[in-house]
């Protein structure tokens, strides 16, 4: 293994290439914090893709997250799922019908094997987001669960908040006018990049029911969750849409919800990358602490 | 593929090794290359990938590398404070493919920025036979205009009033950080591709904006391309660039390049070989892309 200090980290961390899954065809960078910082049986990270987007994200956003938490002393595995980035595609029959659950399966089976440790935390946005759900039901090696935005059902309050809302803000009827003279989308409707987002990536026959019963079973099983929200994601306005979706109620603890009003759904902006990837340092350090 | 970091310690590089199977061609061909900047180097990552395939598959080893500050390789963007830094993981590229492939020179194919770099690299390394400029980035300056007005586009319709760092140390473009030495570095490089001495083929949408010329009969080949695409299209920024097409089309073009490259010797060491790209240029006339200007 070949193994690389990045510059722009505070401590000296370590990335190492890692090959994994049927014939080591599957692909992901592992980054690990210096032994001075490193959390004591800390549990590893896992960065899914985001859409077709290889492992370094949107604007880099998962190497940037992968350094972060790195230096707060944890390690963390940026991996392509098969047929993404620089992973090979799977061939022959595949038991389940998201080849993301298998992905991630071996992943984690390659990190136990190799480090010992086996407990982990996913973290996925948009379609990662959707393929970490489906993965933390699965396997209880999952401890924490990270969901950018993940699943979400449009609600009355959605309705309310968005629909109506937005109609009495000056600045949507400015931008919608500014869209339509530019030739863009009408007033109202997504963007090519934001429909592409929910309609190629996401299951078809999501039941909010057997969302809710998976989110009950992650409770009952301790998985500590962090829900992030942005403006950007089409359904979903406002942090009190978390209560009216699942009823189930935010806290400081188990399940914790953030809701940015001024972002954009891949955080194109860097200030809110940033404060995106501090919000997940933060919580890594408080629910997976030494 | 194999995957790898290499070049200093302190400072790595990432890269994605294309090996060929079966009895590899004497003497070697090998490709670089070079990806573009920013989002653009996202954007294109799958594209630049499958034409990888496509070029180990006729024979040629190929390296793929992240730029120092981005991708996968070590460093952040706000810290790089030239473009020199980036022609100089090129040219840390080049002597590892090399290495790697056994090849005495290399191929290099440069998109958007990517583009630029690599013919600053060429000027700078005798290990290199030939270029591939895939629409090329020429005048540094009117592509931050670009990226600049595409940004300013960006904030002008976000939800809410939002201004991005633009001070004498750093300006935020596209959601890349960029050093204000760098973005000078950018602004002050410009590209007069007759000045390079290796044969090149430049790749280009049909009616480009500049007239290659190049002083040398023969060395100089453009292919006008029908896959038009603007750059500059916002609703696009997020979207993958695909342009299986012309991939094929500039993977069959190197192929001869480097036949016409071998026949003069010129691929095991350095040399110049002014009529290696006309020479190919009879087989191609049945192609609906083809523009030659030397």
């Amino acid at each position: 293994m070949i193994q690389i200090n990045p510059q722009s980290n505070n401590n000296s961390s370590i990335e190492t290439v890692c090959h994994f899954g049927p014939q080591g065809g599957l692909f992901g960078i592992l980054t690990t914090p210096d032994d001075a910082c490193a959390v004591k049986d800390a549990p590893i990270a896992l960065i899914l893709n985001a859409g077709i987007v290889h492992r370094v994200g949107p604007f880099r956003l998962h190497v940037d997250l992968a350094r972060q938490l790195a230096d707060a002393g944890y390690s963390t595995l940026r991996l392509d799922l098969s047929g993404l980035g620089d992973s090979a595609q799977r061939t022959g029959k595949i038991e389940t019908p998201n080849r993301a659950e298998l992905d991630v399966r071996d992943a984690m089976d390659y990190l136990q094997n190799e480090t010992g440790v086996d407990r982990f935390v996913i973290i996925g946005l948009c379609s990662g987001a959707y393929n970490a759900h489906q993965v933390s039901v699965k396997d209880d090696r999952i401890v924490g669960s990270v969901f950018m935005d993940g699943i979400v059902f449009r609600t009355l309050g959605f309705f309310v908040r968005h629909k109506i809302g937005r109609l009495l803000r000056p600045r949507f009827w400015r931008n919608a006018i500014k869209r339509r003279l530019m030739g863009e989308n009408a007033p109202g409707s997504e963007t090519a990049g934001e429909s592409l987002a929910e309609g190629e990536f996401f299951g078809e026959d999501l039941d909010k029911d057997d969302v809710v019963r998976d989110l009950e079973s992650l409770m009952k099983r301790g998985v500590r969750m962090l829900f992030l929200y942005t403006d950007g994601y089409d359904d979903i306005c406002g942090r009190s849409q978390f209560k009216e979706m699942y009823g189930l109620l935010p806290d400081e603890g188990q399940l914790q919800v953030e809701y940015y009003p001024k972002s954009e759904h891949t955080f194109r902006i860097i200030e809110n990358r940033q404060a995106a990837c501090g919000r997940v340092t933060s919580w890594m350090t408080g629910q997976f602490g030494s | 593929m194999k995957h790898f970091f290499f070049g200093k310690p302190e400072s790595q590089l990432f890269g994605v090794h294309h090996r060929p199977r079966g009895i590899a061609k004497k003497p070697t061909r090998a490709v670089l290359i070079c990806p573009p900047i920013g989002q653009e180097y996202i954007r294109t990552h799958w594209c630049l990938r499958l034409m990888a395939n496509q070029l180990c598959r006729n024979g040629a080893h190929v390296l793929r590398m992240d730029y120092s500050g981005m991708g996968d390789s070590a460093g952040c963007l706000q810290d790089m404070r030239s473009l020199e830094r980036w022609t100089e993981d090129l040219l840390t590229g080049i002597e590892r493919l090399k290495e790697l492939s056994g090849a005495g020179t290399v191929m290099l194919v440069g998109l958007r920025m990517g583009a630029m770099l690599a013919a600053q690299a060429a000027g700078r390394s005798n290990d290199v036979n030939s270029l591939v400029l895939w629409e090329p980035v020429e005048d540094g300056e009117s592509y931050l205009k670009e990226l600049r007005a595409m940004h300013r586009r960006m904030l002008d319709l976000w939800v809410c009033k939002m201004t991005t760092p633009n001070d004498d140390q750093v300006e935020e473009i596209l959601g890349s950080r960029y050093s204000r030495s760098l973005i000078e570095s950018i602004s002050e490089s410009k590209n007069d591709f007759s000045k390079i001495v290796q044969p090149q083929l430049i790749v280009v949408p049909k009616q480009p904006v500049v007239n290659f010329v190049h002083p040398v009969s023969g060395i100089q080949k453009v292919v006008l391309v029908d896959e038009e695409y603007n750059w500059n299209d916002l609703r696009s920024l997020e979207t993958a660039w695909l342009r299986s097409q012309t991939a094929r089309e500039i993977v069959g073009f190197s192929k001869q390049m480097f036949e016409r490259l071998d026949q003069r010797k010129a691929l095991a060491a350095p040399a110049l070989v002014p009529d290696a790209v006309s020479d190919s240029r009879s087989d191609q006339d049945a192609s609906p892309s083809v523009g030659v200007t030397a």
